[in-house]
């Protein structure tokens, strides 16, 4: 049993998915060129298409409720907005096609599309994101960084950045809590809930700034600043051949998008 | 103490920025109060380390954003320009005075302002965006403006966005302003601008 787990920091990091196990660059990679290519193509059609992929790899990599929790937050009230400005500012100008009415007001056609080419590049740009995020763990991106090339240094600060959002939150909440069991008032009007502000916030931010110093001896006595090669717990696996394929088809996504987002601009004029 | 040193200690600084920005956000939610001081981690390590760190606390912020809401992406370099700002004013030492301090909340809200609104005019395709600020500027819009003119609107959305911002700006640098008084001077010593923040007794002390 103690062997087991002695040896499984030997072999590659593996999560048992097909996407999940992708390397984290090309993961990035796939993501973005995606991505930036729903913003040059700026059509509701791709932006769907994307929706749709996003939700197929949510399915497949068992992260479905909190893609479609996130992206609703984002998608609705982006589809309700974007729309209702539309008709409100464009809805009258001559020569739009009647659609539909709600509740007896008049919906064009021009103006809606309009605005569902912007709401749905939107949400197909945060899509594929969100099924990265969902799927990578930061400190594997980190690893394939520094195995690139990327200092250390920014693989602790960006690590460092997301343990000390989850111990600040916690101490954010004892503090609070002191505080008011000290006989500061939380509830009560935007003044009186204002001046809680202060106490909790100045608390938290002073000892996490003073254990600044500390911890900075304490990873220097670790050899942080130390120039030569590291050692990690964590080994990515090699990128196989099919992998830089997929890559290579994303990047050819994006310059597709590119020419056509020229070629229609063009044509435009 | 050498640059190195005080280098070294900035980058330990830079997770502590972004948390703050962070934490500002929890408590206000946990209060209930109707602002977002999302800022002050960027602006106290520009003011406190100089602009690259400010700049970097900034990007990161928004991509921790990002994970939960991708579209704050689009919004990361208002967040990177804070940064930079407040590296600037501290070496012109804006944030020792209180009535300066205040007065700069106005450069902070003209950046959010126009870069926010740029931001926004660029991604709704030229035009007003969805936010909170939409719902504002479209009645003023309709009242004021015509619908030949685009720069009208562009100008009615800036407003709207840096009025916006003005009440939060000037929150979030009146909170900057007291915890940069609230530094040990044995702290700020050994950060890049942190010597502009000693008082003059500490260095009075420190001469005798």
């Amino acid at each position: 049993m103690d062997k087991e787990f002695a040896y499984s920091f030997k072999d590659y990091v593996k999560y048992g998915n097909g996407f999940k196990d992708l390397n984290p660059i090309s993961k990035l990679t796939i993501s973005l060129c995606l991505g930036i290519a729903s913003c040059v193509i700026h059509r509701w059609q791709f932006g769907i298409f994307l929706f749709f992929l996003g939700i197929i790899l949510a399915l497949y990599t068992r992260v479905f409720d909190r893609f479609i929790r996130s992206l609703l937050v984002i998608a609705i009230p982006l589809l309700l907005l974007t729309s209702i400005m539309r008709q409100l500012q464009y809805g009258h100008v001559e020569g739009n096609t009647p659609i539909f009415k709600i509740f007896g007001w008049q919906w064009y056609k021009e103006p809606f599309i309009a605005s569902m080419d912007i709401a749905w590049y939107i949400i197909g740009f945060s899509s594929v994101l969100l099924i990265y995020f969902l799927n990578t763990e930061m400190k594997d991106l980190m690893l394939a960084l520094e195995n690139r090339g990327v200092t250390h240094v920014a693989s602790y600060i960006m690590l460092s950045s997301m343990q000390s959002i989850i111990d600040m939150r916690k101490s954010a909440n004892t503090i609070l809590e002191s505080q008011k069991a000290r006989g500061i008032e939380t509830d009560g009007n935007v003044i009186v809930r204002m001046k809680a502000f202060f106490p909790t916030l100045g608390p938290i931010l002073l000892s996490a700034m003073s254990g600044t110093e500390e911890k900075a001896i304490a990873m220097d006595a670790r050899a942080f600043s130390h120039d030569g090669g590291h050692t990690y717990l964590r080994v990515l696996r090699p990128i196989p051949v099919w992998e830089y394929v997929i890559d290579a088809l994303a990047v050819l996504v994006l310059i597709g998008s590119i020419v056509y987002a020229i070629m229609s601009s063009m044509h435009a004029l | 103490m050498s640059r190195k040193d005080s280098n070294r200690l900035t980058w330990f600084l830079i997770p502590i920025g972004v948390a703050v920005n962070f934490i500002g956000g929890t408590i206000i939610l946990l209060l209930k109060l109707p602002i977002y001081l999302d800022s002050i981690g960027t602006i106290i390590v520009g003011a406190l380390c100089g602009a690259w760190p400010g700049v970097i606390v900034g990007l990161i912020s928004n991509i921790l954003t990002a994970i939960t809401s991708p579209n704050n992406l689009f919004y990361a370099p208002l967040n990177m320009a804070f940064g930079v700002l407040a590296a600037y004013l501290s070496k012109k030492g804006v944030f020792k005075k209180f009535i300066p301090t205040l007065i700069s909340s106005l450069g902070f809200a003209f950046i959010g302002g126009a870069i926010g609104a740029l931001i926004t005019w660029a991604l709704y395709g030229f035009d007003f965006g969805s936010g909170t600020t939409a719902i504002v500027v479209l009645p003023i819009w309709k009242a004021l403006g015509s619908p030949e003119v685009p720069v009208t609107k562009f100008l009615i959305q800036l407003l709207g966005e840096f009025s916006c911002d003005l009440l939060d700006k000037s929150i979030t640098i009146i909170v900057c302003y007291f915890i940069l008084k609230a530094f040990p001077t044995r702290f700020l010593s050994k950060l890049p601008l942190g010597p502009i923040y000693i008082s003059d007794e500490a260095k009075a002390l420190d001469n005798e």
